[in-house]
């Protein structure tokens, strides 16, 4: 299960971050049998934390706060409120999401190549994975993100970057 | 007579023990825990070769628990005998990645350790 151990990975890099998230400290994921009910949830959640700007701001260090997405905040605050309602609204869903940092692209700046990085929600379902992503209106299939770079700081690279395979 | 002053005030020793700087990686900024400068019986001077892969923030060191330094590369920094020195990334464009060499810039530049960073902001 090299994917799901590179989800707790990236998820216990973040424990310090937020030690409110109960997803930070536990590095269990039990898959879920996610119902039609669940997935209305999740429809939901992604249109509330849809994101107009995709880029968190330059230089500024992320807070790691729940934000009402009404009220602003960026992914990780946005997916930290979504993860908050999943856990009030399914309770039997506490323990199977996890957050994933993942390589988004490489871009430039001058002569220098940066990576660009970015936060999803990975909610693992008995049938499949889920992905709560706040660049899109809709839940996403894991098949979008098969292959990805994610952060992993257990993965043996010295970059801490490795690939979703 | 030199012979005997050398003898009264004990062999130049700038080598100091092993030192094991942890990797930066994670949600900038990160930090890494002191290392003991020690088994030395004089100052060494520290000489930084940074590489940077991506991105761009700012490395610092951290002598005594003091306040963070900024550095670059080919800096340099004095440290003595018991002294601790730790380490912090912070990104500023992009995730911030690359390696930082610590050498012993009194001892022939011999490297004392490494460590890479990858700090970023989601």
């Amino acid at each position: 299960m090299v994917i799901g151990s590179f989800i707790v990975a990236a998820a216990v890099a973040f424990c310090g971050w937020n030690l409110d998230e109960p997803r930070c400290s536990d590095e269990r994921v039990l898959p879920a049998a996610l119902t039609v009910e669940h997935q209305s949830t999740f429809g939901r959640l992604a249109r509330s934390i849809r994101l107009g700007a995709q880029y968190s701001q330059e230089g500024v260090t992320d807070t790691w706060a729940v934000v009402d997405p009404s009220r602003g905040g960026d992914c990780e605050d946005r997916l930290l409120w979504a993860a908050q309602e999943i856990r009030r609204l399914h309770p039997e869903l506490a323990n199977s999401y996890r957050f994933v940092a993942l390589h988004a692209f490489w871009d430039r700046a001058g002569t220098r190549r940066v990576r660009r990085t970015h936060l999803v929600m990975v909610i693992e379902g008995e049938a499949g994975r889920v992905v709560l992503d706040t660049y899109y209106r809709e839940p996403r299939a894991w098949s979008d993100y098969e292959g990805r770079l994610a952060f992993s700081p257990v993965s043996g690279l010295a970059s801490g970057w490795a690939p979703y395979t | 007579m030199l012979a005997a002053f050398i003898g009264v005030m004990g062999k130049r020793d700038v080598t100091p023990a092993a030192v094991n700087w942890g990797n930066l990686s994670g949600i900038s900024p990160q930090s890494n825990a002191n290392q003991t400068i020690s088994g030395i019986n004089q100052p060494i001077t520290l000489h930084f070769d940074v590489t940077i892969t991506s991105g761009a923030g700012t490395l610092s060191y951290d002598i005594n628990d003091g306040s963070a330094v900024p550095f670059v590369d080919n800096d340099t920094v004095s440290v003595s005998n018991g002294q601790t020195v730790s380490f912090r990334a912070s990104d500023s464009s992009g995730a911030f990645e690359g390696s930082v060499s610590v050498k012993n810039a009194s001892d022939g530049m011999v490297e004392l350790d490494s460590f890479t960073f990858s700090v970023f902001t989601v």
